[in-house]
């Protein structure tokens, strides 16, 4: 049990696994017209046999005792991987924030709150120089966008 | 011809051509804005002048955002355009190393070089390349798609397998959508917004921009810019001079880019993608491509610049455009009531011909342009990464929304964006993913229509008869066997050592 969990640590297991997976969606996505189909087919069916080319791969790393454990994360990335995360749920955050207050209020918000957070200065100066660059390139990018290239950006849905 | 020359070297010709290459030099650096939505914002603003002013306008524009699509492809490892992709492969490696400074330099004069070539084919060989032209059907176009594919041996880095199932993958997301045969839906899961497919752009940012993006934060802890900033004296003159000490890889990549760019439909990305990869197989040291040779952004940036001026010969030849600014162009003048093609040429020909010369000019603007903006868009690279993430992140945004203004875009740029960034912890290339998902709309389409015409001739008889199909075929399997024998090799060397 403990080594088969292993090889979720294997970067060829994962990737077999992840490949399998995408190969076997795609083709379960699939018709009968063999002109409308042919092509996704061709790249599911390559998929599939790369996924199993990985897959095996792995196996024999096991069968032989060689299995590398390579996707792992250690105690000095942990923190810029919590920092990735971090951001990943600004920008979650961003798309509810852009559905209810429209463009221009969520991406000042998104800009301020990511450049504070990843500044290691956490004084009141910083907030506000942090706040002064998301609101001029916000600023900035209104007046090109919405003046001379007329893109009409997401306005407040419940404001609106 | 003397007298359109004239003419283009008149004051307000060369005024309104300096105004689009400026406004082209916005367009191409900023990911999201193409030089198609560039061109046809300006086709308005066009009607207020006299016909040649208004098209030399919209063609400085589409030859600048050639050169400036380079920028953040070099700088934050994010093409401003599809046809920086392959740019990016050796521009942003020489960013890191410091040479961040020679690579823009590099794009910018390869840029040049590249535009003259195109217009020069323009003004002297247009009616000799199109009855060439004229001979790739549907076949001809699928076994160039399937060329410009065997790049993907030279892109997968350690794996090859791994290169081959990023492509798949990057093909598979182009079939999203709208079937061509029948017109059935494929993979859009009843969602109404996925019918019209997944938009090239947004694929494209989320394919580099937001992986880079995660990639910088990530970074942030061991680094606190993107390179180091090392200004150097005489770093101009020098990357000027190791440009022109390539002539045949000019000379190579020109013509290919000129050649595709007649193709219409081909257009710049596939003459990026196929220059860099024959001066990748030309080459005799291929050691450091993808890792900061100069000669892989010069292939690149050559052959997309010269493809742009020669998109514009089977529009003026034929009437048909020969990519999409080119299709832009011909609406431009169809609102005028002048017809792009033969008649054009017999009833205004020299209008015909100052557009050469236009281009063939802008490609010199672009150059001075291009060199008194290098010392300050370099600097990019000195602003912080803490700040440059959020922005290049809002930039991403903006213009995954921007190209059709459907907030879906956005919501697929970000999935997309999750997907090749935790790839990339497996050991998967972008390159692949951003090349199958490119070529997959050129080669899919051509498939379908030549096993129409098979369904009458036979398979055999369309895909493989024909000098144009077999030379090809021969070309790929050159390509893919040159790749694993290269492979093969150094794995002996490593072996060895």
């Amino acid at each position: 049990m403990t080594k088969f969990l292993k090889m979720f640590r294997d970067s060829d297991f994962v990737t077999g696994l992840l490949l399998f997976a995408i190969a076997t969606i795609s083709y379960s996505g699939t018709g009968d017209n063999m002109k409308d189909w042919v092509f996704p087919l061709m790249a599911s069916y390559t998929l599939f046999v790369i996924s199993i080319a990985f897959l095996l791969k792995s196996a024999l790393k096991v069968l032989n005792g060689k299995l590398m454990i390579d996707l792992t994360v250690t105690r000095e990335q942990l923190p810029s991987v919590i920092n990735v995360g971090f951001f990943c749920f600004f920008v979650l955050c961003y798309l509810f924030i852009l559905f209810a207050f429209g463009f221009w209020v969520a991406s000042p918000l998104l800009l301020w709150v990511s450049i504070t957070y990843f500044n290691p200065d956490k004084s009141a100066l910083s907030f506000a120089k942090s706040l002064l660059i998301s609101l001029v390139a916000c600023g900035v990018a209104y007046v090109v966008f919405t003046y001379i290239f007329y893109v009409p950006f997401p306005q407040s849905r419940l404001f609106g | 011809m003397i007298e359109a020359f004239f003419l283009a070297i008149s004051p307000s010709y060369l005024m309104y051509m300096t105004i689009g290459v400026l406004l082209g030099l916005v367009v191409g650096t900023l990911p999201g804005l193409t030089a198609t939505m560039g061109t046809a914002l300006l086709v308005p603003f066009t009607f207020a002048l006299p016909t040649g002013e208004g098209i030399a306008m919209l063609g400085g524009l589409y030859v600048c955002a050639m050169f400036s699509d380079a920028i953040p492809a070099c700088l934050v490892n994010t093409p401003g355009t599809p046809a920086a992709m392959a740019t990016a492969f050796d521009g942003h490696p020489m960013v890191k190393q410091g040479r961040g400074q020679e690579a823009i330099v590099a794009s910018c004069f390869s840029s040049a070089l590249g535009t003259m070539f195109g217009a020069a084919c323009y003004l002297l060989l247009a009616w000799p390349m199109i009855s060439i032209a004229l001979k790739f059907g549907p076949p001809e176009f699928f076994w160039l798609g399937i060329f410009a594919l065997t790049i993907i041996g030279s892109l997968a880095g350690n794996s090859i397998l791994k290169g081959l199932a990023g492509g798949a993958i990057g093909l598979l997301i182009s079939c999203v959508g709208i079937s061509h045969a029948a017109e059935l839906n494929r993979f859009t899961l009843n969602i109404p917004e996925l019918r019209g497919g997944v938009s090239l752009v947004a694929a494209l940012i989320g394919v580099f921009a937001f992986p880079q993006v995660l990639s910088m934060i990530l970074d942030l802890r061991k680094q606190e810019y993107v390179a180091e900033y090392k200004p150097e004296k005489g770093v101009v003159l020098k990357t000027i001079i190791k440009v022109l000490s390539t002539p045949i890889h000019f000379l190579r990549s020109a013509s290919i880019g000129s050649f595709i760019g007649i193709l219409p439909g081909a257009g710049s990305p596939i003459a990026a993608i196929v220059s860099y990869n024959e001066a990748l197989r030309w080459s005799k040291d291929k050691s450091q491509y993808g890792k900061g040779d100069i000669r892989g952004v010069t292939a690149s940036e050559i052959a997309n610049n010269a493809a742009a001026p020669a998109a514009m010969i089977p529009l003026v030849t034929l009437g048909v455009p020969g990519s999409s600014p080119a299709a832009v162009i011909a609406g431009a003048l169809m609102l005028r009531g002048l017809n792009p093609g033969p008649e054009l040429f017999a009833t205004d020909g020299t209008l015909v011909y100052s557009f050469g010369w236009s281009l063939f000019i802008a490609g010199i603007v672009v150059f001075f342009i291009g060199m008194l903006a290098t010392p300050l868009l370099v600097k990019i690279i000195k602003i912080p990464l803490r700040l440059l993430a959020p922005l290049i992140m809002f930039l991403a945004i903006i213009g995954a929304y921007a190209i059709r203004n459907n907030i879906f875009d956005v919501y697929l740029m970000i999935t997309i964006g999750i997907f090749v960034f935790l790839a990339r912890r497996l050991g998967f290339h972008p390159g692949p993913i951003g090349l199958g998902f490119i070529l997959g709309p050129i080669i899919e389409p051509s498939l379908v229509q030549a096993l129409y015409i098979a369904d009458a001739r036979g398979v055999g008889t369309i895909f493989f008869s024909g000098t144009i199909n077999i030379i090809l075929i021969t070309l790929s399997i050159f390509s893919v066997s040159a790749v694993a024998i290269s492979r093969m090799r150094s794995r002996k060397k490593e072996l060895k050592t």
